[in-house]
Order: structure tokens, then sequence, then C-alpha cells
């Protein structure tokens, strides 16, 4: 009986010993992480191969994570002291990042250098109340009409109702996501009708946006409406679009590859990161074109999609215990050189203004299209998730037919309380 | 509790009648069973605080009163008595835990403590080196503070229980001396250990594990509920404080007829969760139990081939059954699809999307992977109903639908209740099955917080933390929870025939 228990006893000290000694094991080492997507990975460390190349004298050992750029806030705020030194974040995260402590400022002298070498709205993108907060690398992520020429003509391609109209009498459909995680697209219709959104920067903590939805809005040749508001026209034309059963779907990229696989899309609005899959798909006939304009069924004015123009950077975590290293590789890793490589590699479109004047650049059948765009295009700028959630859960109900065009209003004023919630 | 009615009215009854009855007198008598708790239990459980205090009051006033110079040298210097008694190992023990606390509070823990009050005064600084290019010191961690603070003055409440421990072992070797009779030497006591006092060995790594693991997150979460650590201030680089109840007019203050506020999402939310739990709870339970009594039936041949395939869908992970339940119904999924194609509709349903269909269709999908459980676990029990029961109960005239509500259905419920309970507590946390399925989907504008239509108040509580990182908030929600599901599971398991009638089983 003794026995057992001095043997249970061991059995237990073991295990605890065996945690502690676990524990213990993690050594401490000078070191230095990056994060960046998975398809940029292998582009990242060669980059870093010939850094280390150029400067012998960085003695930090190098490590590497796969997050995303839409995904750095979500990992950034679980710890932000252990996360990595240098990391890739989409725009629109910029005032989370910076709220939770997790972006250094760049100095004045790096932002002019910056600036003047990148298109500066770019920059910008990296700007939160007076400071910058990052080094952009990419200014293409925008959505755009993308379609196939055997279905839709050029002509049909420049207003929605041509669109859908060329897609319904071929079978076809038109994809753009309406319900779940729509609010980067449809907030364009809104901003078709001369919406906006002010951010009150109040002591420069969390902002609270708000919408101008409930304006009269503004048609394409800049006369104002004297009976609908933005919101109204905006909401009438998604209302109109979820209605066309047979020409409309919604969905997620996953939806994409499945209808690219059955061959029945006909149009597709949607990013930048999808282009290459579809023009495998659609060949030849494949077209990008600028977003089309819509004819409101309200007053018959027309009135030109805006979509979100928004830029990817490279930011350094302020907690970094190699600060000046971080800000170095950050750097190196959206130099001309840099964005050049990655063009090459990846296709991703510069924000720097030597590679973008490159003729290969200027002859990109997408990068053509988003710059094309950049001239009505709304800059993403942070904005608080309430703003993304009420125009997800606006589009959804649009979607389910929760809102028509007989309850818009009510829907309206609650999607406009939702934005400044 | 008191029949409201005789026995013979009620053996009158038809079947419906005797389960309203049932149903009705459960809640007639849930104020009672409040009631008790609030007359009985919570001044006994005073009584006995009160009792222990007095207790220990008492033990000290003697030891003060009663104990010579050494003893009361203990009262400062932990374990001078034993060791004065050459009693080494408990003196030594008690004096190297006095010295590691004054360690402790002079090193570490004094400082958290002064903070704990305020969770913080210093900011983070910003400074330019002369590239201008900006660094930055360290401020209060408030998070950090607050996790320390609540370490520190958990060590205290254990230090001043070491103390009252010390000064009673302190007058209790006084006695034993004072008595002529042997002290106990270091060996024994060790031996003891293994002895006599085993079950404080074996316990000390359990209850050390539930305090760290349990409790002090627990206290902690409870803590957080009363700062205001949200998007605005959070640490390392902003402070948060303490607020009082703004947390809790937060959640309350909108009132819950608000559309949009956060009262008003909490209680649908709660609603939806609460119809759920019973809905994944019973379908499971009783059409598991169905397919049981099905492949157990005389005559059924390859029964052991219909549970292999039912068991199956336990071999696949459920996160898996889950993704992919999701992708198929989804409204461009395989299932619309086909269909589409079979020309049933022209149009894509809604499984997932729509609010009401999408509720419909967690609860369906639920049961699909929750049925091989029940299955399980009912037919080991089947097969211990003794076979003379039925033969009788056939002798008697009985067919199959009595038998089954006069015998299965009462021996299953008596075994099986603290399994439902637990089924009914783990589905109000499901949150698996929701967040695979649908991620609390469809959004609406109705609800505040992120709250989709189908979320539970965990998928909820798990957004709120993760994409508006508002943990103040949160952690009213939690507390909110925790009080729902402890009165469910006792209420519920108290008044569980299981428990009731222990005795009773056949």
């Amino acid at each position: 009986m003794k026995k057992k228990r001095i043997v249970s006893l061991v059995a237990c000290g073991v295990m605890v010993a065996g945690a502690a000694l676990g524990l213990s094991a993690c050594k401490k080492e000078e070191k230095l992480t990056i994060w960046a997507s998975q398809t940029q990975q292998q582009l990242v460390k060669d980059l870093m191969q010939d850094f280390l190349n150029e400067n012998p004298d960085f003695k930090l050992k190098l490590e590497y994570g796969v997050i995303g750029e839409d995904n750095a806030f979500a990992q950034v705020s679980k710890d932000v002291e252990a996360s990595a030194d240098v990391f890739g974040y989409a725009n629109d995260q910029v005032m989370n990042l910076v709220n939770a402590g997790a972006l250094a400022r760049l100095g004045t002298s790096m932002v002019d250098k910056l600036k003047a070498e990148n298109e500066v709205s770019a920059v910008e993108a990296g700007k939160l109340g007076e400071g910058y907060y990052g080094y952009p690398y990419a200014a293409d992520n925008g959505f755009f009409l993308q379609y196939d020429a055997s279905v839709v003509s050029e002509e049909q391609a420049k207003t929605l109702d041509g669109v859908l109209e060329a897609c319904e009498a071929n079978n076809k459909v038109l994809l753009m996501r309406l319900e779940g995680q729509s609010s980067w697209y449809i907030g364009s219709f809104f901003y078709a009708a001369g919406g906006k959104y002010n951010i009150d920067w109040a002591g420069q903590t969390m902002a609270k946006a708000e919408s101008n939805f409930g304006d009269y809005a503004v048609d394409i040749n800049g006369e104002t409406s004297t009976q609908y508001t933005i919101g109204q026209v905006g909401g009438q034309a998604l209302v109109d679009l979820a209605s066309h059963k047979k020409g409309f779907v919604t969905g997620d990229d996953s939806v994409i590859d499945k209808r690219l696989d059955a061959g029945n899309l006909g149009a597709v609005i949607t990013g930048t990161w999808k282009a290459k899959k579809i023009q495998e798909s659609f060949g030849d006939n494949y077209r990008a074109a600028v977003m089309p304009k819509y004819t409101s069924s309200l007053d018959g004015r027309d009135y030109q999609i805006k979509p979100f123009i928004g830029y990817k950077l490279y930011g350094v975590n302020r907690n970094s215990k190699h600060l000046t290293e971080a800000h170095q590789v950050a750097a190196y890793l959206t130099s001309e050189k840099a964005q050049q490589k990655r063009y090459e590699v990846l296709g991703t479109g510069p924000s720097n203004n030597a590679v973008a004047a490159s003729d290969a650049i200027k002859n990109d059948v997408v990068l053509k299209v988003i710059n094309a765009q950049k001239s009505f295009s709304i800059p993403q700028t942070p904005l608080p998730s309430e703003y993304f959630s009420a125009l997800d859960a606006f589009g959804t109900d649009v979607y389910n037919g929760g809102t028509t065009s007989a309850n818009l209003k009510d829907k309206l004023d609650k999607l406009i309380s939702g934005i400044k919630h | 509790m008191k029949q409201q009615v005789s026995e013979l009215d009620y053996l009158k009854m038809s079947v419906w009648q005797k389960f309203c009855f049932k149903f009705v007198s459960f809640f007639k008598s849930l104020p009672l069973v409040f009631l008790n708790f609030f007359k009985v239990t919570i001044p006994n459980a005073a009584k006995r605080f009160w009792n222990g205090l007095k207790e220990i009051g008492l033990t000290i006033g003697r030891a003060a009163r009663y104990g010579d110079w050494k003893t009361r040298i203990s009262f400062v210097l932990f374990g001078f008595s034993q060791l004065a008694r050459k009693q080494w190992l408990r003196g030594l023990l008690f004096l190297v835990f006095e010295g590691i606390f004054i360690l402790y509070m002079a090193l570490f823990g004094g400082q958290y403590l002064g903070l704990f009050g305020s969770l913080g005064k210093l900011t983070g600084g910003e400074y330019e080196d002369e590239y201008g290019v900006p660094h930055y010191t360290k401020g209060d961690n408030s998070l950090l503070i607050l996790l320390y603070g609540l370490l520190t003055i958990l060590f205290i409440i254990f230090f001043i229980y070491a103390w009252y421990r010390n000064v009673k072992s302190a007058y209790n070797t006084q006695q034993i001396e004072e008595a002529k009779q042997k002290l106990s030497t270091a060996k024994q006591d060790v031996a003891s250990l293994l002895d006599d006092q085993y079950h404080k060995t074996l316990l000390a790594i359990p209850l050390a594990g539930l305090t760290i693991f349990t409790i002090v997150p627990i206290i902690f979460m409870v803590f957080l509920a009363f700062t205001n650590y949200d998007q605005e201030h959070l640490p390392p680089k902003n402070l948060f404080t303490w607020i009082g109840w703004e947390n809790f007019e937060a959640v309350f203050g909108g009132g819950i007829s608000g559309a949009s506020s956060f009262g008003y999402t909490f209680a649908h939310v709660l609603l939806w969760t609460v119809v759920w739990a019973f809905f994944a709870t019973f379908s499971n339970y009783i059409l598991g139990m169905i397919v049981a009594i099905f492949i157990n039936k005389k005559g059924i041949r390859f029964k052991k081939l219909w549970r292999t395939i039912l068991v199956m869908t336990i071999a696949v992970p459920q996160f898996v059954s889950l993704l992919l339940m999701s992708q198929m119904l989804a409204d461009e999924g395989v299932i619309n699809s086909t269909l589409q194609s079979w020309g049933w509709t022209d149009h894509s349903i809604k499984f997932l999307t729509d609010g009401t269909l999408a509720k419909v269709s967690i609860i369906v999908v639920n049961i699909w992977i929750g049925i091989p459980y029940t299955m399980l676990i009912s037919t080991g029990i089947l097969m211990n109903i003794p076979e003379d029961l039925y033969e009788s109960a056939r002798i008697d005239g009985a067919g199959p639908v009595k038998a089954f509500f006069k015998i299965t259905l009462p021996y299953m419920l008596h075994v099986t209740a603290p399994y439902l309970i637990t089924q009914f507590i783990g589905n109000l946390n499901n949150f698996n099955v929701i967040y695979l399925l649908t991620g609390g989907a469809p959004a609406t504008l109705d609800y505040a917080g992120n709250a989709g239509r189908t979320d539970l108040l965990i998928t909820w509580l798990y957004k709120l933390v993760m994409d508006k990182q508002l943990y103040g908030v949160a952690s009213v929600i939690s507390i909110l929870m925790f009080i729902i599901t402890a009165v469910v599971s006792l209420v519920v398991y108290n008044r569980s025939s299981a428990v009731k009638n222990e005795e009773d089983f056949m």
C-alpha cells in the first residue's frame, strides 16, 4: 500500500519537474521577427537575404511568421509585446493598431523621404492624427469589374444594368458580395451618390465615424437631388440589385471559384487578388474595367459607383527591443528595389512612383484599371469596426429581403445610427 | 413539497394532464426552491462561517492568554515556539515561509499592491533621438498590475491563514510539552504525510491547480467587469482603471426594449441561447434513444453494422463535419445547386443566411452530429433494463408505447438525468456548432455589439472580445452567463430523481 502511494507521488513529482524543465528551456536570443502573409513568405526571405548581404553589420537573428496583412490586428492584439518587430498590415487597421500601442511612429525625415518616393495617398494611408505609422508597399487593394467579353460587351460594362442585362440574356450571372462581410463592397453604392464619412478624433483615441447618408444625393454630373438622400439612392440601388434573382448572385471568394468551375459566371466585382484565377478561366475573353455606374430607379439619374482604394504597409512594433533595426528592415522591405521585385514575383501594384511608372505596370491589365479608377476611388482611411458591422448587417438584410423599397427609410435610420454607434 | 391534489385525483388524470400537472408543479415549486435557498441554505452557510471565525478567534485568544513567552514570540516570528521546543522541521518551514512572504512583498508584491487602487498612474512616454526617430519608454501596465495585485492579495490572505496555523501550532506544541508528552519528530511529520495526512498530500496538487487555473481567472474576470478595459484603454500603451458599475449599466442601462442597445441584444441572444439549448439537448436525447430502441429491437438484423455506421460520424472530428455542413448548406453550396439542377427551386434556399431558417438548420445539423452519442449511451442502459419487467407488462396487457412511457423512459431519465443536465449546460455554451456553422450570421442592425441572429451568448462574447476589444462589457456578460448556468444546473440537478431518490434505483 505504502509503495503504491510513494510511486504515485513520484509520478506527480516527475510531471511537475517536467513542466518546470520545459519552461526553463526557453533560451533568450537577440532576434528580430517579421510577419508577412503566406504569399509573401518566400519573397520576404529572399529580400532579407539581400539585405543581410548589403548590411554585414546586422547581427540580429531573423525569424519569420505567417500572418496575413488582413489579420495583423487580430494577431497583434492578443499580446502586443510578444508580437513581431516588423509586420505587414492593411491600412484600415491603422487606428486599432495605434490604439493598441502596436505601431511606432516614423521620424519626420523618413516621412518626407517616403512622400517623395511614393504615391502620397499611400503614405497618408498610414497616418493617424498627426503621426505616420507605416511604410507603404502596395497601392492596389481595390475592387473593379472583371468580365467575360463573350457575355458582356464593352458598352454594356459601363452600366450596372447593362452588365445584368447581358448576363441574364446569356444565362450567366454577375457576382458581388452583398451578404456577410460585404461592407467593403457595398459602401461604394453610397459613395456613388456623394456619400462620405467623417471621423471624429476625440482626443486621438478611438474615433467615432459619422456618415452623411442622410444628406441629399449628388449624381454623376454633380447635380444635387432635392428629393432623395444619399442613403435612399444607394440603398435602393442595392435593393434593385438584389431583386435580380436570375442575373445576380452574392458570395465570397470560394463561391467565385465554384462559379468559375461551373462556367456560369458572366462578370465579377471583386478585388485584385482574384484577378489571376478569373483570367485563367475567362482566357482571351477576360476584360477588366472600372466600376460601372448605376441608374437610380428613384430619379432615373446616373451615379458612378466609387470603390475603396486601400493600401498595404509594413509597420514597426513600438514595443520592439530593436526599434532602429526594425525601422531599417521595414524601410528595406518597402524600398523601390523590393517593390520592383514584389511586382515581378507576385504582381503586387506598387506604391513607389518609379516602379509604378514602368511600362510593365502601365500595360498591366489589372493595375491599369486600378490606376484609372483612382480618379474617383475613395481612399480607405481608418474606420472603426462599427462602420463595417453596420454596413455588413445592412447588406445582409437587403439580401435576405428584410429591407425593401417600402421600409428602406427605417432601415437607413438604423444604418446611420449603427455607423455612429 | 405538498401535493395540491390527492393521489386518487392524480391517478385519474390522462397522460397529457399528468404531464401538464408535473410541468406546472415544477415551476410552482421553483420559487419555493429559491426561498429555501435564501431562508435555509444561506443562513446555514453564514452560521457555519461565523462559527468558524469564532473558533479561530478563540484559538488565537487562548494562545495569547495562556501561551508562554516562546508561544508569544511566535506571534511575530513564525515557528519560534516549535524551534525552541526542538521541532525543527515545522519551525523552519514556518520561518522560511515568513521570510519568503516578506521578501515577496518588499521586492515585488508591494509595488503592485500600491498601484492596485488606481491600476497604474504612469503612461508610456515618447522621445525622439538625434535623427528625429521616436523611441518609447514603458509606463505602467494596468493588466499586469491587476493580475499581480490580485495574486498579492490572495497571497496575503494565505499568509494570514498561515499565521493562524502558526499560532495554533505554536500553542499546540506548548500544550503537548506541558502535558509531558513527546512531540512528533521531523521524521514522524514527514511519515504522517504519507499515512494519516495522506489526503492532504494528494489533494495539494489538484487544489493548487484548481486555484491557479480556475479560481484566480474567475476572480480576475470579475474584477475586469469593473474596469474600463476596452479599445480605448488597451495596455501596455494606455492605462485602464476602476469604473464601478458602469459596464453593468452599459449592458442594462439602455433597457431591454430599445433596439440595437446592449440590453435588447442581451435579452434576445439569451432567449435564443435558451431555446437552442432546449431543442439541441432534447432532440438529441429523444431521437438518439429512439434510434437505440430500434436497433435493440428483437428481430432487427445486423445490429452491430447499424451501430458501427452511426458511430462512424463520431470518428470524423466534429469541426470537420461542421465545416463541411456549412459549406454544403451555403447559398451556393452543394445542396442548393443540386436542388436547383433538379428544378425543385429556382433560387437558393437560405439555409444559413436567413435568420429563422438558419436557427432551424443549426438544430437539425446538431441532431445529425449528436444522435450517435445518445444512441451509444442509451444502448448500454437499454440492455440493462431487466427483460422480466417488459414480460410482466406484456402479460398485464401493456402495448409497446405504454411500456416505453412506463418502463423505458423513467428508467432512462433516472439514470441519465445528470447527463442531460451537463448536456443542457454544455449546449448553453456550445461554441463550436454555432461558430463553425454560421459564425453568428446573419448580421442584423437590430443588435448591438456585432451580434448576429444565430449568436449564442458565448459566440457573442467571442466577438465582443476579438472584434471589439470590449473586455469590460464581455466580463459582465460572462458573469451573467456563469450565474445562469450555475443556477440552472444546481436547481435542476438537486431536483432530479437521480439525486432525490438515489436508493430507488432498480
